[in-house]
């Protein structure tokens, strides 16, 4: 302990530090302050329209239940409280669906289609600045560890004094680790407690995610802290520890993840949502047309054993939309079901990736640990859907049970709309997010334990 | 002792750098990179014409089928058809059958850069009704972990790798001599500073340009990805003098950063933190601009007054109202006469203008937004040579998001001259419906199907050779600025 605390001492004196902190920390603090600005805007934003969608629900005039199921509503995707310090597959996908009979509408408007073409090419986000700078920060401070000693002839004199080779390394790494905590710890959680305390985090276990969260972003920090002190282990000179370091930088952090993009989508395929929906399509159209419409009216009357409409104990318009829906259901089950599954396979298949590079890996544990990865965006479509499906399966039993005769039409009235209850949407458990997390985090601790590794021989035959 | 020609050091230092086994590697991993970039860019242009064909043979699929139906219908039969799937009805063409789509062909130049185009669909269904509150409803869900880390195009290997090569082939030229003391035995000879650096960087430069030019026009060919260049050779000749301007700029920076004379290992660090902060960090800023100066209207805001509007119609007699206004405003008084307005397919055509009208503003508001933020970006991307190169790489493509702006807007235009095609043919059958035939289920004559006015799409040459001569003025002065920069600081040898 008395060496961990000499060399942070050390560590705290040196320049590097206050330089690196104070950039991480302006970082974090601009793009984490402006990300919990805009959460809450929209936040209130949704709030109100929510409400005023409620509102105009049940204020609708008396009308056929089928005009009511086709008059809907807008629902909208809260945001997750962590999506401040990880937006996550937030922003490339739909956070308003508008829920309406007949049809599995798109969840709309992304917010990478309203950011600025110089938005994708920058630091968007809070995991952006982990993702990208904080291994550069830990590089800076990582890279003379040992290098910068052998090149002035210092280290001779450490391993001379009797310090073992492994209780330097330990010592050093521990301090350079506590620093690191210290520059990119504290301000994660601080944004992190601010989007926990002023914003509703119902059902998102808040604290254990942000815990959990900030623990798999120091263990990235740790892991490029580890290779720039292998490097700094192997290094003639402090220069070409940097040197080195910043190649595998390179490599790691912005050349490896977009190699994984191609690499992923080469060997999982998937097909286009433009198939899927040109699918739906033409499997719907025979269904739809008049003498499709004819024969299955046909179909109903000889089933019950009547000639007309009128003699059926039931509506056949409401029971024709009932059955006209459930065929329509199976549609949608099958063809989104697996096309939203072919996407989770692409997502798992990133989590693998993180083999090429621990940013992969981050990225898909931090958007699971934060709430923001594509299973949550799924959950809310599917939840979306089921309540859509709940009110048209009302209105249309409506319409079914209380058959109208002689070409009248069912009205109905306030009471049938507040027997719908309000959209209401419960994340993922984060049992479920740990359960994703577990490939990620696996990978995460491979490149940890493999560098770590790497590192111990060389430290047992660290020469001056 | 004579000064050395120029030339004949050029070619030693040419010698030299050809003669390094880490130059062979470095180029080597820059040809494969920009191979599989454009095997990869290739692949999405490939993907744009599959979804552009598919969309030209849906809407060839709704007239063969809607001129079946016509047949079919016109001949007595017990079959019961509504009137909003009769295609001889204006309504039901236009309701059940038509497959109208805008679409945004890709350039021939395409195989460049992915742009925008994994966000922003190049080709959108026209609806008409309460859904559309904007004009990009159109949207292709893909996987979100690969539109995060974004693809490895062309663009991001010219624009992000390409400097790091250049960096790692010169970026220690001059100061790694300096480091080793070699530098004051070059120093001992007649040769000036300039002359040394001229031949040092002189000789990186040619061989980075000759691989990034080469291993381009090389990695396009073989991919197969570009198009028929009719037309674009102007802007594909300005694309590759920027590109060359580019790789010269960051040789020049390299050049400044060894006249500092502290040594390899700052350089190295000042030539990466540079491009770091040329390539994220400026990047970012600009976009933080770019939001200050051209605000986001709120989409939520817009889905409000959408609302507002459907539920103001369906409250009361408002419907019968607006449709009688609509009414009022298209036909003569003498024209006019009771019930018209209680005809479903004017009720709804009346429906569909009175959304129109209530979300006119907020139409208004995005489009200037996404005009404006394209706007912002052209003149800002210029400010760092990172982005005015991608934005250069882009507008060629055509996926940049000055065209989709552009796209949206003419998708609208094309939407009005459907509406303005279908309205009065449609009023024309309410006000006088002439049957086809007795007895048939099909009740009306319409039958125009092939007139029906189809999307011309923009060409996109202008504003790609327009922004490839801009970045190419910039980068060349740029890398004129830098080199004499260099140049001045390297009259002396160090100290």
């Amino acid at each position: 302990m008395r060496r961990i605390g000499a060399e942070l001492a050390l560590c705290l004196q040196d320049a590097r530090l206050r330089w690196v902190g104070a950039v991480l920390a302006l970082l974090l603090a601009v793009a984490g302050l402006g990300a919990w600005r805009d959460a809450v805007r929209y936040g209130q934003d949704v709030d109100a329209v929510t409400a005023a969608e409620r509102a105009r629900w049940l204020g609708q005039d008396a009308k056929n239940p089928h005009s009511a199921d086709h008059f809907g509503l807008w629902v909208f995707k809260p945001s997750a409280p962590l999506a401040v310090l990880d937006p996550g597959s937030e922003p490339y996908t739909g956070r308003m669906v508008r829920v309406e009979a007949h049809v599995f509408n798109d969840a709309v408007y992304r917010a990478v289609q309203e950011a600025g073409p110089l938005a994708r090419a920058g630091l968007g986000s809070v995991a952006d600045i982990v993702g990208l700078v904080v291994p550069l920060g830990a590089i800076l401070l990582g890279f003379s560890a040992f290098a910068a000693d052998r090149e002035r002839g210092t280290l001779r004199l450490a391993l001379g004094n009797g310090i073992a080779p492994g209780r330097l390394f330990a010592g050093r790494f521990a301090a350079l680790l506590i620093a690191l905590v210290l520059v990119v710890g504290l301000p994660l959680l601080g944004i992190g407690a601010l989007a926990a305390m002023s914003r509703d985090a119902g059902g998102w276990q808040l604290w254990p995610r942000l815990l959990a969260w900030i623990a798999a972003q120091l263990a990235y920090a740790a892991l490029f802290l580890l290779v720039a002190m292998l490097v700094s282990l192997r290094a003639r000179t402090a220069g070409h520890a940097l040197a080195a370091a910043l190649a595998i930088w390179v490599g790691l952090c912005i050349a490896a993840p977009r190699l994984a993009t191609t690499a992923v989508e080469a060997f999982v395929p998937a097909v286009s949502y433009r198939e899927v929906r040109a699918r739906l399509d033409a499997e719907m159209r025979p269904h739809r047309t008049a003498e499709a419409n004819d024969g299955r009216t046909r179909e109903i009357l000889a089933r019950y054993g009547v000639s007309e409409a009128d003699e059926l104990p039931v509506d056949l318009r409401g029971l024709m939309m009932v059955e006209n829906d459930d065929h329509h259901f199976a549609l949608y089950d099958r063809e989104f079901g697996a096309f939203f599954e072919g996407i989770a396979a692409r997502e798992r298949a990133f989590a693998w990736a993180g083999l090429l590079s621990p940013r992969i890996a981050l990225q898909a544990l931090s958007q699971t640990l934060a709430g923001t990865d594509f299973a949550q965006h799924a959950h809310f479509v599917w939840t979306v859907e089921a309540y859509r499906r709940s009110i048209s399966e009302r209105m249309n039993t409506e319409i079914r049970d209380r058959p109208q005769r002689g070409g009248t039409t069912l009205v109905a009235g306030p009471e049938l709309w507040r027997e719908i209850p309000p959209f209401a949407h419960a994340p993922l458990p984060l049992a479920r997010a740990l359960a994703d997390a577990a490939v990620p985090a696996l990978v995460l601790a491979l490149w940890l334990a493999g560098v770590g590794g790497l590192c111990v021989p060389l430290v047992r035959r660290l020469k001056p | 002792m004579s000064a050395v020609r120029f030339p004949r050091l050029l070619a030693a230092e040419l010698r030299l750098i050809l003669r390094e086994r880490l130059t062979w590697a470095i180029l080597a991993a820059l040809v494969a990179a920009l191979a599989l970039a454009a095997w990869t860019g290739a692949g999405r242009v490939d993907a744009a014409r599959t979804a552009l064909a598919a969309a030209t043979a849906d809407s060839e699929r709704a007239v063969r089928e809607a001129k079946a139906a016509h047949l079919r219908y016109s001949q007595p039969a017990a079959i019961n058809v509504n009137y909003w799937q009769d295609p001889t009805d204006a309504f039901g063409y236009r309701t059940y059958f038509m497959a109208a789509y805008a679409v945004k062909p890709p350039t021939p130049l395409s195989v460049l850069a992915a742009g925008q185009s994994d966000v922003q669909p190049a080709v959108t269904k026209i609806d008409f009704g309460f859904s559309t509150v904007f004009d990009d409803t159109a949207t292709e869900i893909g996987s979100a972990a690969a539109l995060r880390l974004g693809p490895f195009d062309l663009a991001f290997v010219l624009v992000v790798l390409v400097p790091l090569a250049i960096i790692a082939l010169a970026g220690t030229r001059l100061s790694s001599e300096h480091d080793s003391g070699i530098l004051r035995m070059i120093a001992a000879q007649p040769t000036g500073p300039r002359r040394v650096a001229g031949a040092k960087f002189g000789a990186a430069a040619l061989v980075a340009l000759t691989a990034t030019l080469g291993g381009t026009a090389l990695a396009l060919l073989l991919s197969g990805g570009l198009g028929d260049l009719a037309g674009w050779s102007g802007t594909a000749a300005l694309l590759a003098a920027a590109l060359a301007a580019y790789v010269v700029f960051w040789v020049a920076a390299c050049a400044l950063a060894a006249s500092l004379w502290r040594g390899a290992v700052a350089a190295l660090a000042v030539l990466v933190l540079a491009w770091a902060f040329l390539t994220v960090a400026l990047p970012t800023a600009l976009s933080l601009a770019v939001d200050a100066l051209a605000p986001v209207p709120s989409r939520i805001a817009a889905i409000d007054a959408s609302r507002q509007a459907q539920a103001h119609f369906y409250a009361g007699n408002e419907a019968a109202a607006v449709t009688a206004g609509w009414l009022e405003a298209r036909l003569p008084k003498d024209a006019r006469r009771p019930g018209l307005a209680d005809a479903p397919e004017l009720k709804r055509l009346a429906r569909d203008a009175h959304y129109d009208e209530a979300l006119a503003d907020h139409h208004r508001a995005a489009r200037a937004q996404a005009l404006a933020a394209s706007a912002w970006s052209q003149k800002l991307a210029l400010l760092s040579p990172a982005t005015a190169l991608a934005l250069a790489l882009e507008t060629a493509s055509g996926t940049d998001a000055g065209r989709h702006a552009a796209f949206l807007s003419e998708a609208a235009t094309y939407r009005r001259s459907l509406r303005a095609f279908f309205e009065p043919r449609i009023l024309a059958q309410v006000l006088d419906p002439v049957p086809v035939c007795a007895g048939c289920p099909a009740r009306l004559d319409f039958d125009a199907y092939d007139a029906v006015p189809a999307f011309a799409p923009a060409d996109a040459r202008g504003s790609a050779e327009r922004q490839a001569l801009l970045t190419l003025v910039c980068l060349a002065a740029a890398a004129l600025l830098l080199a004499a920069l260099a140049a001045r600081r390297l009259k002396q040898w160090p100290a």
